[in-house]
């Protein structure tokens, strides 16, 4: 008697399969998701010649090319007071501006006795 | 006793005359009115007028010169306004002394020297305002080359952020537009280099068409640096995220 071959669809194969498709094995380029600063560390895949390799780990200040770069606060901290300085330097100019209106000015003229 | 009591009161009537004769003659020495050859110097009334408008206007010219020293003077107008300003107080300064000093046989001659305080010198309706666009393209300047620096410092921060280089470019376009009235130092914009070439003159129409068009621009030129700062603070919040 002939016996139907029995499928066993283990809970170690589900999980191959599964990691398969998380690392994405067979797609191109880097997967990486942008690096922000964190602790956290960022796994790209690194192609040599086509192939695959292995998976390498990078640290999170190797920058991307993924994705906007945030500037660092420094930077940023040292334009903001530079433009919080040229509005100071805008305000500042009200006075001289009122000053330069000959029509106001003019009235302070009088006339000859 | 009689004879002598009359005779009393008229030396002390005499006497009273004379104190009195003396005293307004005394008055009107002091008032400038003196006599010219028995008749009365003219325009002696209004000298203190005179003298009142020259002392008010050195020490306006002073303040204006003051202004302007304390600047950076990137156009290189302030300098040469300067010269300008203290010579005029100069010459009024002689002017006064020397209408205060004439005896003036007509008003006639009084005023033509009198009216030159104003005509010769317009301190209120050119200087004033000359001097004070000058101040203000000097402070612009400086705002500007402000803004010149934080736009030059977020080109190197906007990296591929499309919303921060928008705004970017928006900024820099504000920017080249104030160059356009305001002028890139050492060479004022026209309208300000107009007002700068300004001479006092006896009809003002054109002194004053170019000082109103100066102003406008000024006015022009303020909000469109309020207008650059504004765009240069969104590239900074959009870079913050």
């Amino acid at each position: 008697m002939r016996t139907k071959p029995v499928r066993r669809f283990t809970s170690a194969a589900a999980l191959a399969l599964f990691a398969a498709l998380v690392t994405g094995c067979g797609s191109s380029g880097s997967n990486a998701t942008p690096v922000s600063g964190g602790s956290t560390r960022t796994t790209v895949q690194s192609h040599v010649a086509g192939v695959h390799s292995s998976n390498t780990t990078v640290p999170p200040s190797v920058p991307t090319d993924i994705g906007p770069r945030k500037p660092d606060r420094a930077a940023l901290a040292t334009v903001e007071q530079e433009l919080n300085d040229a509005g100071s330097s805008i305000s500042a100019t009200q006075s001289a501006v009122s000053g330069s209106d000959v029509n106001t000015a003019r009235q302070q003229e009088g006339n000859a006795p | 006793m009689i004879r002598s009591s009359a005779r009393h009161v008229a030396v002390v009537g005499a006497l009273a005359s004379a104190l009195t004769f003396a005293a307004v003659g005394s008055a009107a020495a002091l008032n400038g009115a003196p006599k010219l050859g028995g008749a009365q110097c003219k325009g002696a009334d209004a000298k203190s007028v005179v003298h009142a408008a020259a002392v008010k206007r050195e020490g306006t010219l002073a303040a204006l010169v003051a202004r302007l020293q304390a600047r950076r003077d990137p156009f290189a107008m302030n300098g040469p306004q300067i010269t300008t300003l203290q010579q005029a107080s100069s010459a009024i300064v002689a002017l006064d002394a020397k209408i205060q000093a004439t005896c003036y046989s007509t008003r006639t001659a009084f005023r033509a020297d009198a009216v030159t305080l104003w005509t010769s010198y317009r301190v209120y309706w050119l200087r004033v305002p000359q001097s004070h666009a000058i101040e203000a393209a000097d402070r612009f300047a400086e705002a500007r080359s402000r803004l010149d620096t934080a736009a030059q410092r977020l080109a190197g921060l906007v990296g591929t952020n499309s919303h921060a280089k928008s705004d970017l470019d928006a900024m820099n376009t504000v920017l080249a537009g104030v160059d356009a009235k305001l002028g890139v130092a050492p060479t004022p914009g026209a309208s300000i280099a107009a007002v700068r070439d300004l001479q006092p003159a006896v009809d003002m129409t054109a002194d004053t068409a170019a000082l109103e068009t100066a102003h406008a621009d000024l006015l022009s030129i303020y909000q469109q640096l309020q207008t650059a700062r504004a765009e240069g603070l969104k590239v900074v919040s959009e870079l913050q995220g």
